[in-house]
This record gives C-alpha cells, structure tokens and sequence, in this order.
C-alpha cells in the first residue's frame, strides 16, 4: 500500500516537473529590448496588415525598396541602394543591392518585388492596402476591374431587364435610385471615362423612359467589355513588362499613372515590402508567416511566436545592413490590458510602453516623469456611421449625431494631455495643407433640430442601437461618455459594447455595426493618406458611404494633370470653385517645370481640402472625436529612439506617426540623459 | 399537536442564525437595489468627467469613478442587474432541469439512456463555449441586455438539475404510491404532476438556492471577459481592477461593488445551506 502511495506520488511529481519545464522553456530568455504591442497581431503578412501592432513587427522584419531613417523619418535606400526618376515624376528605376539577402540564403532580386507587387493587387488575395499603392501603372485595373466586369455583364444587366419589366411604362425615380444604390454603381463605374454613364450617375431627380434605359443597358454593356479588356491588358503585362517589372536582377522599373510627390516614402511602408514567393507558394494555408515557415529580409527574424505570450525577434544575420544594427533581440508583448502594461514597465520588465498602452487616465501624472515623452501625432480618433442602416442613412441624423458629442469633455477630462477635439478628418501640422472652415460646433439646439427634421421629434421613434469599439480601457471610456451624451442630448437610446480585435474587424468589415470607433495613423505626411479612406470600395473605408464627387476630388489630386484638362465636372460641384479655376489656369499657363509643379502641389492640397469639406461638412460618415497625441514611455537606457525628429533640412519636427524603427534602437546599460528630453 | 412536515422544516431553519442573518442582509440589499434608484433619481449612467474619481463624500456617498459616475448608483442598478440574472437564470435552468430529469427518470429505459448521454456530451463541453455560442445567437446591440446572458446561463446550468432530479424520480418511480396511482388508472402527466414531483420539491429549492450564487459569479465572470451584462456587479468589479495601478488608486470604485457582491453571495450561501439542512436532512454533512 505504502509502495503504490510512494510510487503515484512521485508519478505526480514527474509529471508537475515535465509541466513545468515545458512553461518556463516556452517563455524563453529575455529579449535585450522588451515592449508592450498592445494586441496580438492577426497576420504578419505584408500584404494583409492593416494595424499597428502588425505593422510594428513587419517592419523590423522585412524591409521596402527604401526605409526611413529613425531621426527624420525621411526615405533613405533600403533593398535599393540608389534610384534614378525621370523628369515628368513617372518613372523611378531602382538599383537593388547585390548584398541584399533572405532570411534563408536567397539572393534578393528584382523579380521578388514584381511578384510582390503583383500580389498585392491580385483580387484573390484581397488585400485592403492594395488601394494604396495604385497609382503604379496597370494596378487598379489587375485590382478591380474584373470584378467590376462580371458585374456589368451579370447581375448589372438583369436588375436593368428586371426594372424595364417592372415598369412598363417609364421607370419612376425611386426605382432607378434603388438600383444604383443596390448594384453600387458608383462603386463599379469609378472612374469611368463614358460620358453617358458619367451623366447618369450625376442626373437629377426624374422618371427614365424605356428607352433611355436601353441606352444605359448597352452603355453599360461596353463600359462592362472595356473594363473586361483592360483588366486582360493589365494581366498581360503588369508585374511582367508593365507597371513594376524587373529590367534584370537588380533594376526594377516602376511606372506610375501620375507624379505622387509621397511615393518613396510607400516603397517603405509594408503594402510595398517584398515576399518570398517560393516560402508563400510551399503553404497551402496563409500560415508562412508563422515562425516555422517565414523567410523575410529584414534587420531581424521572426524567432518565436507564443500567442498570447510574446513575440521574439532576432538580429537578422542574413540582413545586408546587419553591422549598423546594434539590438540583438528583441520582444514584443500582446497585453490589452494597460494598467498590466504599466506594472510591467514600473517593475521594469519591459522598456518601452508604446501610445496607448497604458491608462490614459494616469498621462496626466505620468507627464511629469523623465522618461514620458509627449508630441503631437499624425493620428485621428472616429467614429464610423454604417449608413446602410436605418436611421443613418440619413445624413440629417448623421450631422446630429456630429453636433451632439461635446468633444471638449473627453479631450479635457478623460484624456487631458493636449489632444484636440476633432471636427475634422485629416489631423493638423501636416506642411502646406489648409483644413476647410467648416463651422461645425458642438451645438444640441441644432442637433434636435436636424433630428426632428429627420422624423424624430425629442427622440420619438429612433430605433435603439449600439457603439462598438475593440476591447481597450480608453476606447469604453469614450464610447461610454459619448452614449451617455447622445442619450441626454438627443433622448435616443444608445449602449456601447466591445469585441477584441479580430472579431471586431470583421465586424467593421462586414458592415455588422451601427457606430464602430476607429483610429488612423497616417502612413505618410499627406492629407491623402486620410482622406482616401473614404473613397468608394477604399478596404478601409467600413462605412458603406459612396459619393461621386468625393471619388473625382481624389482621382484629381491623384492626377492634377488631368483634372486642369478637364476641370469642368469638379468646377461645377466644388465649393470653392474660383479658387481652384484660379489654380488650374496658372498650371495650364505655367509651362516651366519647377514653378508648375509648385503650383500644381498646390492644386492638389486645394482639392483634397474640398474633398474633407464633403466629408465632414455635407456628409458625415463619421463622427471624428479627437486628435492624439503621442505619448511613450521608455527607458533611458533605450537608445537611437527619437521623439524629436531633425530633417535632413535641419528643422525639428514632431515625431507625427510614433515610428521608432527597431533597426535603429540599441541598448546603453549606463545612459547618459536622453537628448532632447524636456 | 403534530406537525407537518413542511412546519418542521421551518422550525428547523427559524432556528439557524445563520440562515436568517443571510436571508435578513439578502433582503435588505435587495430591497434597496430596488427601491433606492427610483426613490432618489439615480442615473448611473450620467457621466460628469469634471468630478471623476471623488473619494466618497456627503454628494457622492461611495465616491466617483473615472468618468465622474455616482458609484452608489451604479452599484445599486448594478445589483439590479446581478440579482435579476441569478434568479432568472436559476428559473430558467430550473425549469429545464427538472422537466428534463423528470421525464428521464419516469420513463426510464431508452428514452432515459438517450437523455442523459445528452447531458453527459454537454457536461462534456466547455461550459464557456456554449455561453458564448449562445450569445452569439442575439443580434450585437442586445450584448449588453440581461436576456440573452441569462437565457444563456440558464441553458447551461440546468444540467446538474437534471441529474439530481432524474436520480429522485428513478427512485420515486417504484415507490408504492407511485405503482397505486398507476393502477388506479391515473395519466403520466398526472402522476408525475401530482405524485412525483412534489416529493423532489425540496431538493430543487436547496439546489436552487446554491445555483443562484454561482449563476451570479459566473455572470460576472462573462462581465469581466466583457461578454456579460453592460451594467452588474462583476463589470464594476472589472472597471474597479483596471483602476488599481501603482501610481494612483481609488479603492472606493472596486471595494463597494466588491463588498456587495461578497455580502450577496455569503448570504445566499448560508440560506442555501439552512434549506438543506431543514428540507434535505440526509445531506447534512
């Protein structure tokens, strides 16, 4: 008896040791720089990233044409050493390094962007940043226009048959409204050159005849085979001899549609990055990227990944650049919880507390501390409206719902360490760029006013309906704050609720929303990056909002050329039509090159500008909130991290986007005090 | 004078201090989660930022929290909202339960074999996948009302009932009065109605009364992972955890929910052990 009892008993023991040593292998030995990345990421495919903490590690693991350069965040060579661009802006050739290697041995080359490239715009894919990128020749049509096509062809054609058969006489306005709105017209035709159909999309109010309606069928019919033959045009060539295509091994030629001043600043943002064709192509799944499988090129590799637990990322020997990188590892924690996230840095197990992960409510005390840097950031806080549903298909109900949050409360009282209440879309500071004056305020008279216009008098009748925001302390705040102040304000019934991460993206992504909060961080200093969220099947868009005029004001600013050839359909819909008349005469008139393109840059902010206006002026798909400002937390001994950027023109500027490339990071066990630290 | 057996019980129960020290508070805390919020107009969800995080005064009697909410109303409704599921939870898996185990144990035979290997799969399942499957099943703006948690838990803690009743009537089932009833012509629905389960009453109100408790604790469980009720105790007590940090904490935010939470289940724990104690006596321990 006494035997068996020894004998479990240390059956017992053996197995508490195994179990044991199995936790304590798995968490690994600590990395030289550990910091908090705040949810664990959903994919580290370049291709696929949409968030932050994805972002983080992508970019210390593979590496675009260019990087930026840690002290001013300015395009330096990255895989491509130099890079030659023709005069008109249109075509870059890059020399890619003859050092450049995978994290497996492979000789980087030319071809491995081309397929990137041409990855990122495959439909199957459906990468949401593909958008991103299409100002490279042939692009978009690869990306849309197939699909656009069948659509055309398809189920186009026989909602048009069934609306001639539904009424035989002609079609009453209702009906045609209907059936743009439900095949997304706008969203198919963007960018249509067809004159017909571009008038049609634009008409007024009123009945179409039967026979005007067999006209749009045969319009659409051959805008249908148009755009069937330039998506097999651009599948022909691009990625091969058009559009991104490799001269030899290590010149690669990119062509764009028009000169996009910000483009080397994308070739280092991870849409751009290449991918390991034959590492991809060995999985069947989309799990390459998983420690096991990854073959990346950048200054470190993915060496482990614990969900739940951390990531753990070595210096890269294959890394052409491996010299100039002093980190030799480093750890990122998925910790969504904040005040577990400050624990941690207080107790010192980790050095770097990124913006939002840690209470927002102690920023106010944390600020006087040495090693809590504070700045503005090129970084907006919104809400989405899903105008698909009802009420908010309204843009009355919209625009209350803009007037009836008092952002002063929540960037005073819940935040209070310098944000802005927004109003507005596209953050301040960004060089050159005018916000419309808009004059909205926080204003309830008129907010109860534009919701009894909408049929709801003091709130009568308006259905119940929900915020969600991903799970995160600051984010139920202000969802809470501001359901409680539309409920006050308006009398309408609203709860907030949350979803982690990835649930919540689907969420957002299939529409499943009433009202979803969402960030945006800038990925380059351009308005454009924020304002083309919003255009008609932007992958980031969330909204279901679409709106012809917007789309033209950024297919112009994508183009100026093109649009000072053809102004006439913006000029009429444009608030601040004289302005840009005035523009587009100087750059026709303007035939030297350095002073036009001056004045076009110009040109091109005065209409991204009008563009904002419709957002946040006539149309309200969002609910912006506020402005962040960036505030990290990291300790002295955590070196080449700069909050203060000095440009190579030797004026210092914010560190607008929080980016702190690890390349640059090293560790200093004795600091000195931080330069630059207040 | 004899007295029933129902009188006994009472008898029995009256006598333990506990039970009634228990039922007394529960009372209490229940009357004022109830009565208190309408007699005083209390919003809890009126959010003044500029008076965030007061320490309890004569205004705010347990203090502010982060975004300047009266704590005294939020526990109160919060309680509301705790106390409502734990009974509609434990109506609800009562109801399933015992139905359940009834017709299981009076049929008996195959039919009693398919229902409890039901019951063993489910058992077998992580109870938190079918809580979260099932509230899945309510459209996103309900997440936050109390009718999906507690139709939730209620269908996933009626299987202990149906077991405990099952494990009765199988017994029951062959006892003289049964067999009589039968012979004399009475219906099934009639025998189980009349005969049979009034016998296995005292056994579901002990169990019952120790469901509510836990039902509660799980609700604030699911409150804490963010999938429970938008406003109950448990969610306080999470809002409470995230404001305990090293550089500033307010104790006044968690410590009440905590306190009345705590309290709660104490209490129903002790009634629930009177009831056992006087209705169930073999079970005493």
């Amino acid at each position: 008896m006494l035997r068996t009892l020894i004998s479990a008993f240390l059956v017992i023991v053996a197995s508490l040791a195994v179990v044991g040593l199995t936790l304590s292998a798995s968490t690994g030995r600590r990395a030289e720089l550990r910091f908090v990345n705040s949810t664990e990421p959903k994919t580290l495919d370049p291709h696929l990233i949409t968030g932050e903490p994805e972002g983080r590690i992508a970019e210390a693991i593979f590496e675009g044409l260019t990087r930026l350069d840690a002290q001013s965040l300015e395009p330096v060579p990255g895989v491509a050493e130099s890079w030659e661009i023709t005069p008109d802006g249109k075509t870059y050739t890059f020399h890619i390094r003859t050092g450049a290697r995978w994290s497996d041995g492979h000789p980087l080359t030319a071809q491995d962007f081309t397929y990137a490239w041409r990855r990122l715009q495959d439909p199957s894919l459906g990468a949401e940043y593909a958008y991103i990128m299409q100002m490279v020749r042939y692009s978009e049509a690869f990306n849309t226009h197939e699909a656009q096509a069948s659509a055309l062809e398809g189920p186009i054609q026989n909602a048009l048959h069934e609306l001639g058969h539904s009424s035989p006489g002609a079609v009453p306005d209702k009906a045609v409204r209907d059936f743009v709105s439900k095949q997304h017209l706008d969203a198919v035709l963007k960018g249509t050159p067809n004159a017909a159909l571009r008038a049609f999309l634009l008409r007024g109010p009123g009945e179409l005849t039967q026979g005007e309606l067999g006209v749009l069928a045969t319009e659409l019919a051959r805008e249908g085979q148009r755009r069937r033959a330039l998506y097999q045009e651009a599948k022909l060539h691009f990625g091969i001899d058009g559009g991104v295509y490799a001269k030899d091994e290590h010149t690669l030629i990119v062509e764009l549609v028009a000169p996009t001043p910000y483009f080397l600043a994308l070739t280092a943002f991870y849409p751009a990055y290449p991918v390991p064709r034959w590492a991809i192509e060995k999985q069947t799944g989309r799990n390459w990227f998983l420690p096991a499988n990854i073959v990346s090129n950048g200054a470190f590799r993915l060496a482990e990944w614990s969900v739940g637990s951390r990531i753990h990322l070595e210096r890269s020997d294959t890394y052409w650049g491996r010299s100039d990188v002093k980190l030799r590892s480093a750890d990122a924690l998925p910790l969504e919880n904040q005040t577990t996230g400050l624990n941690l840095y207080l107790t010192g197990e980790v050095d770097w507390l990124p913006q939002n992960t840690y209470p927002a409510e102690l920023a106010q005390d944390l600020r006087k501390r040495p090693d809590f840097f504070i700045g503005p950031a090129l970084i907006v806080y919104y809400y989405r409206i899903n105008v698909t549903r009802k009420p908010f298909d309204d843009v009355r109900v919209r625009k209350a719902l803009n007037l009836a949050v008092d952002r002063d409360v929540i960037t005073r009282e819940v935040l209070g360490v310098g944000q802005q209440s927004a109003f507005r879309l596209v953050p301040p500071g960004i060089r050159g760029y005018t916000p419309p004056d808009t004059g909205i305020s926080y204003d309830v008279a008129q907010a109860q006013k534009l919701l009894a216009d909408a049929g709801f008098p003091g709130g009568r009748g308006f259905p119940k309906f929900g915020i969600l925001y991903n799970t995160l302390e600051t984010h139920k705040k202000i969802a809470e704050v501001i359901a409680d102040q539309l409920r006050r304000n308006l009398n309408i019934d609203v709860s907030a609720y949350n979803q982690e991460w990835q649930s919540y993206q689907q969420s957002t992504r299939s529409l499943d929303y009433d009202l979803s909060r969402a960030a945006w961080v800038g990925d380059y200093e351009d308005p454009n990056t924020f304002l083309d969220l919003f255009t008609t099947n932007g992958g980031n868009n969330q909204t279901g909002w679409s709106n012809l005029v917007y789309d033209r004001l950024l297919e112009a600013a994508g183009n100026v050329e093109e649009f000072v050839a053809a102004p006439a359909f913006i000029l009429q819909h444009a608030s601040r039509a004289p302005e840009l008349e005035r523009l587009a005469d100087a750059v026709r008139l303007n035939k030297e090159a350095p002073s036009r393109l001056k004045v076009m840059a110009e040109l091109r902010l005065e209409l991204l500008g009008e563009a904002e206006r419709i957002l946040v002026h006539d149309e309200f798909p969002i609910l912006p909130v506020y402005f962040y400002v960036i505030g990290d937390m990291v300790k002295p001994k955590v070196k080449g991290f700069y909050t203060k950027l000095r440009g190579s023109d030797g004026a210092t500027r914010s560190n607008l986007r929080d980016l702190h490339p690890l390349r640059s990071i090293y560790i200093d066990e004795h600091p000195s005090p931080r330069d630059g630290a207040p | 004078m004899r007295k029933s057996p129902l009188q006994l019980a009472l008898q029995r129960v009256l006598r333990n201090r506990m039970a009634i020290g228990g039922a007394s508070l529960l009372i209490a805390i229940t009357l004022s989660c109830v009565l208190l919020p309408p007699l005083l107009g209390l919003d809890p969800n009126h959010t003044q930022p500029s008076l965030r995080n007061e320490a309890p005064s004569a205004r705010f009697i347990f203090g502010t929290d982060t975004l300047g909410r009266d704590v005294f109303a939020r526990v109160l409704v919060g309680g509301r909202t705790s106390l409502l599921v734990g009974i509609a939870a434990t109506a609800v898996s009562i109801l399933v339960g015992v139905t359940y185990g009834a017709v299981a144990g009076f049929y008996g035979g195959k039919v009693d074999e398919a229902m409890m290997r039901l019951v063993d799969f489910l058992y077998g399942l992580p109870y938190m996948f079918l809580v979260i499957l099932i509230m899945l099943m309510f459209s996103e703006t309900a997440r936050g009302d109390a009718l999906p948690v507690f139709l939730a838990l209620g269908l996933v803690q009626w299987l202990t009932m149906a077991r405990i009743v099952r494990g009765q009537v199988l017994t029951l089932r062959h006892q003289e009065f049964v067999l009589a009833a039968e012979l004399i012509g009475a219906s099934d629905a009639r025998i189980l109605l009349r005969h049979v389960l009034p016998n296995v009453l005292g056994i579901v109100v002990v169990y019952g009364t120790l469901m509510v408790p836990s039902v509660i604790i799980l609700e604030s469980f699911l409150s804490f992972l963010g999938l429970g009720v938008a406003l109950s105790w448990g969610q306080l007590v999470a809002d409470g955890i995230a404001v305990v940090n090293p550089i500033r904490s307010y104790w006044w935010i968690l410590v009440w929910p905590s306190l009345f939470l705590g309290a709660t289940l104490l209490s129903l724990n002790f009634v629930g052990d009177g009831l056992r104690d006087a209705l169930d006596p073999k079970a005493r321990t």
